[in-house]
């Protein structure tokens, strides 16, 4: 059996880190991965509960719909790893790996319980504090663990109950499972924002507005 | 002077986890720069011939809350045997909590059982992440992982720290199995002691910046806090 990884930690790579040679004899040499996003509608009513005290009101969650919608498709030999995207924000993945035309593996990135990682690159101070509150919400919302790389976050307690791994910004360690880089990021060379961090490019860019399209712009943005 | 201690296995320098570990209402022995191993005969030495109450074990790849450590004390107080929980690594969904049916058919609690079964995805009788949600608060489980694992020093010294003969080590895996084995105690896993389990198998052996092999074993040392 041939034994695929499935890596979030800066984009998404697929490598085919070990094949069964036996396995493979008399069928195709190559595999197939088809990269989808998810999206998910939700429907919400403000709902109204009488009681004793007076009315209180909630917001409950009445039916929710999930899609998936085909970005790329991509051949790649076996023993051989495939980045189908150079994406560097978050995209709710949901990848389909086949072989020999049958479905192999899937995947769909989930952060609950896991461990995401942030690179934060700031301007400033006040907008490191944006970017925390983002994230602190991110965390509500995904109920993930969060680690942080940055000098600031790293120095300080300030954070901690937003942070629950700290390290210095320059650390190189990938010991979780997805990564993302919050910063301002530029085409070598030039001037022009890099649109694999960048989807809504950066012109007239906040510091939310920097953030919510890393974040967002695969499941609210668009 | 405290009556719990947590019993520390350090390879690495991670400042997170040491300033997570400080906030522990609890005492520490850090047992540094050991091979999985070396540490049998300390480890037991230590448990004989000191007299806390509890005693928990954790490597230093585990971050926990002082609060969620608060939650597996108390619920030694009417378990034999209490454990937090997480991923078994962060580039898997399977989480620590095992189901006890039927154990020693697993493969995990066979002797020759590596960590590549996780690789050919074998390890497919733990609870997945997002089954997490419906389980009650308190629930059985086959294996420990030494996720913060606690217990009184009667079970300590009933299963003392084992491990597999080299190169396997695995010291965790065989402590469940004794402990399922002779079905004296329950292993609880305390759901709401979600630990941070900060190992992707990816980058594992190539991450040096977290995990040195050539530096991490060179300096032994013990340190305590009592």
């Amino acid at each position: 059996m041939h034994n695929f990884t499935i890596d979030y930690t800066n984009g998404l790579k697929i490598d085919n880190n070990w094949y069964d040679t036996s396995f493979a004899e008399g069928k195709e040499s190559h595999y197939m991965v088809k990269t989808h996003f998810c999206h998910k509608k939700i429907k919400r009513s403000l709902q109204t509960h009488p009681d004793q005290l007076g009315i209180t009101a909630t917001i409950e969650e009445l039916e929710s719909t999930s899609n998936k919608t085909l970005l790329t498709s991509n051949n790649c030999d076996l023993g051989c790893w495939v980045v189908p995207s150079f994406t560097k924000f978050f995209v709710p993945y949901h990848i389909d790996i086949y072989y020999n035309n049958e479905l192999y593996q899937s995947d769909t990135l989930d952060c609950k319980f896991k461990l995401v990682n942030f690179t934060l690159r700031p301007k400033d101070d006040r907008e490191l504090y944006t970017w925390m509150n983002v994230i602190e919400n991110f965390k509500k919302q995904t109920q993930c663990d969060i680690s942080i790389k940055n000098d600031t976050v790293d120095s300080t307690t300030e954070f901690d109950h937003i942070a629950d791994v700290k390290y210095k910004t320059d650390d190189v360690n990938k010991q979780y499972y997805l990564g993302l880089h919050i910063g301002r990021f530029y085409q070598p060379n030039t001037n022009m924002p890099d649109i694999n961090y960048h989807p809504d490019q950066l012109h007239n860019k906040n510091s939310l507005d920097i953030i919510n399209d890393i974040l967002y712009y695969y499941t609210t943005i668009i | 002077m405290h009556n719990t201690v947590l019993m520390i296995l350090s390879v690495r320098n991670s400042k997170s986890f040491e300033e997570s570990v400080n906030k522990l209402q609890c005492e520490k022995i850090w047992f540094k720069g050991y091979r999985e191993h070396e540490l049998a005969p300390i480890v037991n030495d230590f448990v004989q011939n000191s007299n806390f109450e509890n005693y928990f074990i954790a490597p230093d790849d585990l971050i926990i809350k002082p609060h969620q450590f608060e939650k597996l004390k108390s619920a030694l107080n009417y378990n034999d045997i209490v454990t937090g929980w997480g991923v078994i690594r962060q580039n898997c969904t399977h989480t620590t909590i095992t189901k006890p049916n039927n154990f020693l058919q697993k493969n995990i609690f066979k002797l020759q059982f590596t960590t590549h079964y996780f690789l050919n995805q074998q390890y497919n009788f733990s609870y997945k992440t997002h089954e997490i949600n419906s389980l009650p608060n308190e629930i059985e489980t086959a294996f420990t992982g030494w996720f913060y694992t606690g217990m009184k020093k009667h079970i300590w010294t009933q299963y003392p720290y084992e491990c597999l003969n080299p190169p396997f080590a695995s010291s965790d895996l065989m402590f469940s199995r004794r402990v399922l084995f002779d079905n004296k105690y329950k292993q609880i896993c305390v759901k709401s002691a979600n630990v941070i389990h900060i190992s992707n198998s990816n980058s594992l052996s190539t991450d040096k910046s977290f995990f040195d092999m050539s530096t991490c074993f060179s300096n032994k040392s013990i340190i305590k806090t009592f």
